[in-house]
């Protein structure tokens, strides 16, 4: 502990050495950066072991039966069968396939089509297994372990130092539902699922283009997964998707079960309160961020996708922006920022208000509150503080509990805070009033993980408050607004386009017309930065008739 | 010293503007318009104008000795020219009248949160408070100050402006007359009397290399001054309106004090501590912006390499340099004195220079 604090303080009188090699920056003008850990980690995945499959079945069902712990696992299973053509033999587990599957796809063909020549190649079995998706060719050990953990059929014939796999899996996961974090009134209502090709499926038909690139790369040592890297080509800059695609590579975890865990090891601040990436359960959310420049990752296990980059105000949005009409939309993102004003600075404000500067309360509203607070033996900040914790043990409680019982919760909840407390004389009336404008404002910002980190900071301002004052308050509003232009996403400042400037970036807190939107976020240095055509209405008599003959005319010019 | 030590290399343009604003506006907040008034009585509006038009020549000098430098800062042409020893000597003074200047501006903020906000508050918590943000703001360099200002820079202006407008029903046309107050004479020399107003458009010159072109460093130097003498001008006719000469030289915090007499019913009155949290934003970044220049100044003046080994040591310096003045009045005087009496120097200094340019050069082509 003392060393550890030594090495804090020291650090405040030295420097570490320059870090502009190790930032990644979409600037064109910057180059590519630690190509020496890009090397070692080609170098490294070269060195991966890598050991033929045996050519004799013996051979090979000892090496499964080792490999596979077959005595204490019952589950993984082989069989061989005795063809007139050959001895075939089939491994997999049983808790991952669909037998009844197996039996129609895989042996009644082989039964009722056997070949008459004994000289069966492996490749020859692909024609009579017409029924499987997924057929692939394995010819090492290390990949045929993979295919099976991951729920393939592996099949081998005697003698040949190749077999084939196939996909015969026995349950796709759950159906596709409606969202649970991310409801919405307007707009679809798909959320994705754990089944990853479920998720491409949805994404796909949103994105019906061959420029839809959805990379597959494995999601940890053990290669759980896999996690499918998603891009535009032609839209989305390379220099991203291979920053993408080398943070994803050098993960060397055991492995990973949820994209929570990833986005953790791959942002660029990962001790900052703030979510530097955005991970969402909505498809069309997902395609409208893809169209936009970024790059997602989808994971098998994960009903989510992961966004990056993003900024701090794109956390702000919501996916029904796009539907709503412009004006409306643009007014339910002011609220959204107003309620993260309100969800961060009134218990603090209250609190400096009421102990430090009661003269700024108009003076009715003072005996008001005065009179209220009569008979509260609790100072201010631990009135809020008590019902700061009330609440989040309501709400923790009620994402706990079963669901038949979750209104309880609720009413439990409303009778110790809204009554049992006031009459108790612990907290003040418009003590409650304050924490339930808080807490509601919270709960109006359209990604939960923001809500959980400005729940952390509304405290911090709570005690800055109620120490300093409004002096204290905006002391450490400065320090948050300096934590916030310091960090990154994926190279992009986080508080951009309001700081630093990107003045021509239009969807920020209002949302332009979509007709006028022409643009996809320069912040993101997108290839194509045109997303629709300038005039968009040629029909309409506010369009001024010269650019439609405009138009026409660099048409005709672009024929020659 | 050609090049600073930070990590992306290059300043906005607009977000410097917006930090060297706040930086420069801060002393309108604490004794200027008073002092101004007493000296040039009705006036006291034309005074910044009359500052502006002298400042301009001498940051023109700068900009033209930055200019034929490209790549150095102000203290690695003063090497060029003058040697290592002169240069450091230059660097020395610098630093030391930048960072009691800025010492004696925590003082004064200090205690004008204390007669403001925080009676009970001991001045040392107030200080140490302020300074610690200071010290984060400033250790992380030029660009997130920067950024930071521009962030709440528009609102700051916003608000700003919006309490002006609001004070002028408040005020009397007639108390700006007479329009030359004691006289044309009179006016010019208090307006050349407060050298001080824009001294710090000179800080420039020491991150001049941070800008990517020269033009940049130019728009922003011009469109600071000009700026910067809009808001004096303004600020200080709404003070004249509401607290004509001599009752103003009797305010000790004379922009507070214009705020309080907003009065529109029940609710709009006592915007003060809206405006107290405005001003104390502005200052605690302009405030880090003052101890990043003489962390910076210092690292440049040592040849060292990096700047941030600097920050904590300076800022306790800056703490000692605080609590010299034994008490407010005295910090509050004393601080009048040094605004204007370290501004020489930065004035002299680029001009001495650039003449010493132009003589070498006319000594070149006819030897």
């Amino acid at each position: 502990m003392l060393k550890k604090w030594k090495q804090i303080i020291k650090n405040i009188f030295t420097v570490a050495p320059p870090t502009m090699d190790k930032t990644f920056s979409l600037s064109p003008n910057r180059g590519l950066y630690n190509v020496k850990l890009a090397r070692q980690l080609k170098q490294a995945q070269a060195r991966l072991p890598v050991t033929p499959l045996p050519d004799q079945r013996s051979e090979l069902e000892g090496l499964l039966k080792d490999t596979f712990h077959g005595r204490r696992n019952p589950d993984f299973t082989y069989r061989v069968f005795d063809f007139p053509w050959g001895n075939l033999f089939i491994a997999f587990y049983d808790s991952l396939i669909d037998a009844k599957m197996v039996q129609e796809s895989i042996i009644n063909p082989l039964l009722n089509t056997s070949p008459v020549d004994t000289n069966v190649e492996i490749t020859d079995l692909l024609g009579m297994l017409t029924d499987c998706h997924v057929v692939q060719n394995v010819d090492t050990v290390e990949s045929l372990v993979q295919y099976i953990t991951k729920g393939y059929l592996f099949i081998f014939l005697d003698g040949h130092s190749q077999g084939l796999v196939l996909e015969v899996a026995a349950d796709k996961g759950r159906a596709v539902e409606t969202t649970q974090t991310e409801s919405v009134v307007t707009g679809p209502y798909e959320g994705f699922v754990e089944n990853v090709h479920k998720n491409l499926y949805l994404l796909r038909r949103r994105l019906a283009s061959a420029d839809f690139i959805a990379e597959k790369l494995p999601a940890g040592r053990r290669e759980r997964g896999p996690m499918y890297l998603l891009y535009f080509k032609g839209i989305t800059n390379p220099k991203l998707v291979r920053e993408m695609r080398r943070r994803l590579k050098s993960l060397d975890v055991d492995a990973f079960y949820n994209l929570y865990r990833v986005e953790q090891y791959i942002q660029d601040n990962p001790r900052s309160l703030f979510s530097q990436m955005t991970l969402t359960e909505r498809p069309d959310r997902t395609a409208a961020f893809l169209l936009e420049g970024s790059v997602a990752v989808l994971m098998e296990g994960s009903p989510l996708a992961l966004i990056a980059p993003v900024t701090f105000w794109s956390q702000l949005h919501s996916p029904e922006d796009s539907y709503f009409r412009w004006p409306v939309a643009s007014f339910v993102r002011i609220i959204r920022v107003f309620g993260m004003i309100v969800t961060i600075f009134l218990p603090g404000l209250y609190v400096a208000f009421v102990n430090f500067h009661p003269e700024m309360i108009p003076t009715e509203l003072l005996m008001s509150i005065a009179s209220s607070r009569e008979r509260i033996p609790l100072p201010a900040a631990l009135s809020l503080l008590f019902l700061e914790i009330a609440f989040e043990f309501i709400r923790e409680a009620a994402q706990r509990v079963p669901k038949s019982i979750g209104p309880t919760i609720g009413i439990v909840g409303a009778i110790i805070i809204g009554q049992a407390v006031v009459e108790a004389g612990v907290v003040s009336p418009l003590s409650i009033i304050v924490m339930a404008m808080t807490a509601l404002a919270g709960f109006s910002l359209p990604q939960f993980q923001v809500t959980y980190t400005l729940r952390i900071i509304r405290l911090g301002m709570l005690a800055a408050g109620s120490i300093f004052g409004i002096y204290g308050i905006l002391l450490t509003m400065i320090v948050l607004i300096c934590h916030l232009v310091r960090i990154r996403s994926f190279g992009i400042p986080f508080l951009s386009p309001s700081s630093p400037l990107f003045a021509k970036e239009e969807d920020v807190l209002w949302r332009p017309p979509p007709f006028y939107d022409e643009k996809r976020p320069s912040l993101l240095r997108p290839l194509n930065l045109k997303n629709q055509a300038t005039v968009t209405r040629p029909w309409s008599p506010q369009t001024p008739i010269e650019l439609s003959l405009l138009r026409k005319e660099q048409f005709h010019k672009r024929k020659g | 010293m050609t090049k600073l030590f930070k990590q992306d290399g290059h300043v906005g343009v607009i977000e410097t503007f917006g930090s060297m604003v706040m930086f420069i506006f801060l002393d309108i907040m604490m004794v200027y318009p008073r002092s101004v008034t007493a000296a040039a009585s009705t006036a006291a509006w034309q005074v910044p104008i009359v500052t502006l038009f002298y400042t301009i020549p001498f940051f023109y000098v700068l900009d033209r000795l930055l200019s034929a430098h490209p790549g150095k800062s102000f203290l690695g042409v003063v090497r060029h020219f003058w040697g290592k020893g002169i240069g450091t000597g230059i660097g020395l003074l610098s630093f030391i009248l930048l960072i009691s200047f800025v010492g004696y501006q925590v003082r004064v903020f200090g205690e004008f949160i204390i007669t403001t906000i925080l009676p009970n508050t001991p001045i040392a918590a107030i200080i140490i408070a302020l300074i610690l943000v200071m010290c984060a703001l400033a250790y992380y360099g030029i660009e997130t100050i920067t950024r930071i200002s521009w962030n709440v820079f528009p609102w700051i202006i916003v608000v700003y402006l919006s309490a002006l407008a609001l004070v002028i029903p408040f005020g009397n046309t007639y108390n700006l007359a007479p329009i030359w107050g004691n006289g044309i004479l009179a006016t010019m020399e208090t307006g050349v009397l407060q050298i001080g107003t824009y001294k710090e458009i000179f800080m420039l010159g020491y991150i001049a290399p941070l800008f990517r072109q020269h033009r940049s460093f130019r728009q922003v130097g011009y469109g600071v001054l000009l700026f910067t003498t809009f808001l004096y001008v303004i600020s200080e006719v709404s003070f004249i309106m509401v607290f004509p000469p001599p009752t103003s030289d009797r305010i000790g915090f004379p922009l507070y004090s214009l705020l309080r007499v907003i009065s529109y019913g029940g609710l709009w009155q006592r915007l003060d501590p809206l405006f107290i949290f405005v001003w104390a934003t502005m200052t605690a970044i302009g405030l880090a912006a003052g101890l990043y220049f003489c962390a910076l100044i210092f690292a440049q003046t040592s040849r060292a390499s990096d700047y941030r080994p600097y920050v904590f040591p300076l800022a306790v310096l800056l703490i000692s340099v605080a609590f010299i003045p034994r008490s407010a009045l005295e910090a509050v005087r004393h601080y009048e004195v040094i605004s204007n009496s370290v501004a020489v120097p930065f004035f002299v200094l680029p001009l001495l220079l650039w003449i010493w340019m132009k003589i070498t050069a006319l000594l070149r082509r006819n030897p």
